[in-house]
């Protein structure tokens, strides 16, 4: 830059910068005020070199600032899609967790009994909490062969999700011989803005871009879903930087790591090696702020109660997909409290037991209708149930699931027979 | 908006796109004005006077999104003091400059005492007669005012008023242009939080017109980066282990008080020179220079050199508008002394309207006064005075001084001064229970800690200017790249206003 010519610049040289560096002063790139450093420091430790510094700085950043600020949105710009890719192939259980902690546990039961027949429960936390699958081990199933089950409950999965898990399975070869699907109202409910619904809780940017193909067609408002999902894809170390810090603060902070147990998951509980969540100890105090919280979660939403089309549709394409893959289904409406179930609007719940009778006859599954089983003592804040209501719902679950088993015992008995050959 | 938010992020990018899109140098139009006779006049729009329009047209917006009604106020408190700059210029008596002057003062001072200071003077005033105060305007006493706090009013008025006292002073020649006075008062990186920007060191910048730099877009990134890494690294982490002691003092141990102490005197640092540096960082990268406003405080050797480095613009200010026409230190000890005690009062109040900051200032002006009569007693000792001065006595002054200003954030922070009492009984008084429960622990506490002392150590050193003036470009891209996400990692999952918007 000539100094005589650009009217930006100031009439002469800064005091400080004079017989700094070698040469006259008019040759030197005139300074036009921005880079100005500041005020001596009074301190007697030995301070660096400040003009010569300032200035060869100014020079560097005349020189190279296009470079480093292309080099910059270069670098920046790559670091986002490696993230991606490392997450997606290395470490998936940074985001939905919980959900690639139940695969894997699936798929190592499943390389374990490869034989067995298997009873999946898909569904919700409710299940998670209230299903015990090992109580199903061992019963008689379809070729009298000892069943072996599984709890495939997960945060706030409703038919949409339950129908994609499905898919996932039976694209990984492992299909279930019996499958048990919860039937959760309060996950039904039409995505409004501020209330309880499977969709409104589903979070975009933890599925995969084959999730979310899958989940699209149900959504009520999918281009929010699909923009927040592509936001995580362009800048997933700002969407993904919870979980990211929660992972890396387990290396580098002793109190994150107490917490950080390869056994826990997202919600610090302990799952079985068939996906069942065991029952912790609770005080009062926190009863009582479990309590408070669903009545804070799930009042406004039952209070406003109405089925969305999307969740029905996905549980009958659900049914639909059982009944074209033949595999048996039991449609299980799971426990509520009775205060949980008075906060429903007047005639809310009963729409939701008319639609659950509806589906079960319409695929031919069976309607396990469990809403009133568990007393109120049973649970821990009204719709999770307690240690206590585990037992009970599970012995009484495989009750109602009897007749079905020896249905499909007995359908298995001709392939048996005709296997043996003649006599 | 805040300045780390996506809503600021595309507000800011189309700025910047189209304020440089806009050819300063080629773009002309001359227009002729209605005239009823007499020569031919005409007015000249350049680009330079094009992108100044854009710029008052988008600060505007800025603070209109916020509440219009309030970026009206503004403008108008900004023309009247456009017409009193011309006014004073063109008077010459000084009794009716004089004048002038105080409609401005008054005018200005007016709207912030109402809109910030009204109803604290009221509820103050019903305490002091034992009055209950009055609920929904009901009852005999004078109800309290429904206002809404503009906010950035105690910082633009400021700048208000020193354009007119430097205009008076004649300082600085009145700004002809109102489009520029306006654009002054109203340019969004300094509007709400500062620095309060002197019209000396302004205005003169807004008539040259601007040439694209790289430079400088990196020197203005280079800000905007330090900035977000102070506000989401370092103050809004630290405040998790802050706001719960400070809501309950009580419900904690002395330990826990005290790192919660210590964590609010990084935090509040952290917090505002975060903002100030992203507003230099925006300015530059728009073309125009701000005044730096914080100057590692922490390592002040005394309580008068924390105040050199400590939200400078603010400092200087009081000093040249306040102190120095009380008479400053030219009236003796007592009378400085005094001089100390209303400035430092009348800043304390300036943070906000409660009793709370006005003994905070006023605890500042004592420790002047006795920083003052030290430093008497050291320099008729020079013993004492060499021995100070050595690395050892300086680190010992360092200390004493954080000491000083650290125990001052008490009534900084609390909302109420029996809340302060009980902190400083936390404090002092040792007790025991629980720790405030994080997630991370107490280890991510000390890591935050240790990374702003050796920020502080870096930056006393400029290892970063040194390594960059050495280093290839990719690698010193890499290390920002690193830094923006080591942010972008650590940002908090929702937005945390900045702490001097309340102000």
């Amino acid at each position: 830059m000539n100094a005589s010519s650009s009217p930006l610049l100031p009439d002469a040289l800064p005091q400080h910068c004079e017989g700094v560096l070698p040469g006259p002063p008019s040759r030197l790139p005139v300074p036009n005020g921005w880079w100005q450093p500041r005020e001596e420091r009074r301190l007697p430790f030995p301070s660096p070199g400040r003009p010569s510094l300032v200035l060869a700085r100014v020079r560097r950043m005349r020189r190279c600032s296009r470079a480093l600020l292309l080099w910059v949105l270069g670098l920046f710009a790559a670091s986002q899609p490696a993230f991606v890719v490392a997450l997606d192939h290395w470490h998936p259980t940074l985001t939905e967790s919980w959900h690639s902690h139940k695969w894997a546990m699936l798929r190592r039961l499943r390389a374990r009994e490869p034989d067995r027949p298997l009873v999946v429960m898909l569904g919700s936390s409710r299940t998670d909490d209230a299903f015990d699958a090992e109580m199903l081990n061992g019963l008689p199933g379809p070729g009298g062969r000892p069943l072996v089950g599984f709890n495939f409950g997960g945060p706030m999965v409703g038919p949409v999700r339950q129908g994609l898990y499905l898919d996932e399975m039976l694209r990984a070869g492992i299909r279930p011989s019996l499958l048990l699907l919860e039937f959760v109202p309060a996950l039904m409910c039409e995505p409004r803005r501020g209330l309880v619904s499977e969709e409104n809780w589903t979070l975009a940017p933890w599925q995969t871009l084959s999730q979310i193909r899958f989940m699209w067609r149900y959504w009520s408002h999918p281009h929010g879903k699909r923009r927040d999902w592509l936001e995580s894809r362009l800048l997933p170390w700002y969407v993904f930087r919870s979980p990211l810090f929660t992972h890396l603060s387990a290396a580098l902070f002793p109190a994150a790591r107490r917490h950080k147990n390869k056994d826990l998951d997202w919600y610090y509980w302990i799952h079985d090696e068939q996906g069942f969540r065991i029952p912790k100890c609770f005080t009062l105090q926190q009863f009582q702020a479990g309590w408070c919280g669903a009545w804070t979660t799930y009042a406004p939403t039952l209070q406003r109660f109405r089925l969305g089309r999307g969740s029905v549709r996905a549980l009958r394409d659900l049914l639909q997909r059982c009944r074209e893959e033949k595999i048996p289904t039991a449609l299980v409406f799971m426990p509520e409290s009775t205060p949980f179930r008075n906060w429903y609007r007047p005639g809310a719940l009963e729409e939701a037991h008319r639609l659950f009778a509806e589906l079960a006859w319409e695929y031919g599954a069976l309607a396990i209708d469990a809403n009133t089983w568990l007393p109120d003592t049973e649970f821990r804040d009204g719709h999770h149930a307690e240690r206590g209501g585990v037992r009970v719902f599970t012995t009484r679950l495989i009750a109602e699931l009897r007749p079905l088993l020896a249905r499909l015992r007995d359908e298995d008995r001709p392939a048996e027979v005709a296997a043996a050959g003649p006599p | 908006m805040l300045f780390c938010t996506w809503a600021f992020a595309k507000f800011f990018a189309i700025v910047f796109t189209v304020y440089w899109l806009v050819p300063w140098r080629r773009l002309s139009w001359t227009v002729p004005l209605p005239r009823l006779r007499g020569p031919v006049r005409t007015w000249t729009l350049t680009g330079h006077e094009l992108r100044i329009w854009w710029l008052v047209g988008a600060s505007f917006y800025f603070y209109a999104s916020w509440n219009r009604w309030l970026a009206l106020l503004i403008c108008g408190t900004t023309l009247t003091d456009f017409g009193i700059g011309l006014g004073l210029e063109a008077l010459k008596g000084p009794r009716k400059r004089r004048c002038l002057l105080l409609v401005s003062l008054i005018g200005n001072l007016g709207v912030l005492v109402y809109f910030k200071y009204a109803n604290f003077f009221l509820e103050s005033f019903y305490q002091a007669w034992g009055w209950p105060l009055p609920e929904d305007g009901t009852g005999r006493h004078i109800p309290l005012l429904t206002v809404i706090l503009p906010v950035g009013i105690s910082f633009y008025t400021f700048e208000a008023i020193n354009y007119t006292v430097d205009v008076y002073r004649r300082k600085v020649p009145a700004e002809r242009n109102p489009v520029h006075l306006l654009f002054f008062v109203l340019f969004f990186p300094h509007l709400v939080a500062g620095p309060i920007v002197r019209a000396r060191d302004f205005l003169p910048q807004i008539r040259r017109a601007k040439r694209w730099s790289w430079g400088r877009l990196q020197l203005g990134g280079e800000y905007f980066l330090l900035g977000l890494l102070k506000k989401w690294v370092v103050a809004d982490q630290l405040a998790a282990f802050a706001d719960p002691v400070f809501a309950h003092p009580d419900a904690f141990c002395t330990t826990a008080n005290r790192l919660a102490l210590l964590a609010f005197t990084l935090q509040v640092y952290s917090d505002i020179s975060g903002y100030s540096d992203m507003a230099l960082g925006l300015a530059h990268m728009l073309g125009y220079k701000l005044a730096i406003n914080f100057d590692m405080p922490y390592v002040a050797t005394s309580v008068a050199d924390y105040w050199r480095r400590d939200h400078i613009s603010l400092s200087t200010w009081l000093r040249d508008y306040l102190f120095i026409p009380l008479g400053g230190s030219r009236g003796g000890t007592w009378l400085t002394c005094r001089n100390f005690l209303i400035t430092m009062t009348l800043g304390g109040l300036w943070h906000g309207a409660s009793w709370n900051f006005v003994l905070w200032g006023l605890l500042h002006g004592v420790y002047l006064c006795v920083h003052r009569g030290f430093r008497f007693f050291c320099e008729a000792r020079p013993r004492l005075d060499a021995l100070l001065k050595t690395a050892p006595g300086t680190l010992l002054r360092m200390g004493l001084t954080f000491f000083c200003v650290y125990q001052g954030f008490v009534l900084f922070r609390a909302e109420t001064f029996p809340q302060a009492c009980q902190m400083f009984q936390r404090l002092w008084v040792h007790a025991r229970g629980p720790w405030v429960p994080h997630p991370y622990g107490y280890g991510f506490f000390w890591t935050i800690v240790a990374g702003f002392f050796l920020a502080h150590v870096a930056g006393y050193w400029r290892w970063w200017d040194k390594l960059s003036v050495r280093l290839p470009a990719p690698v010193v891209s890499f290390g920002y790249v690193l830094v923006l996400l080591v942010c972008m990692v650590l940002a908090p999952t929702c937005d945390k206003p900045f702490i001097y918007f309340q102000f």
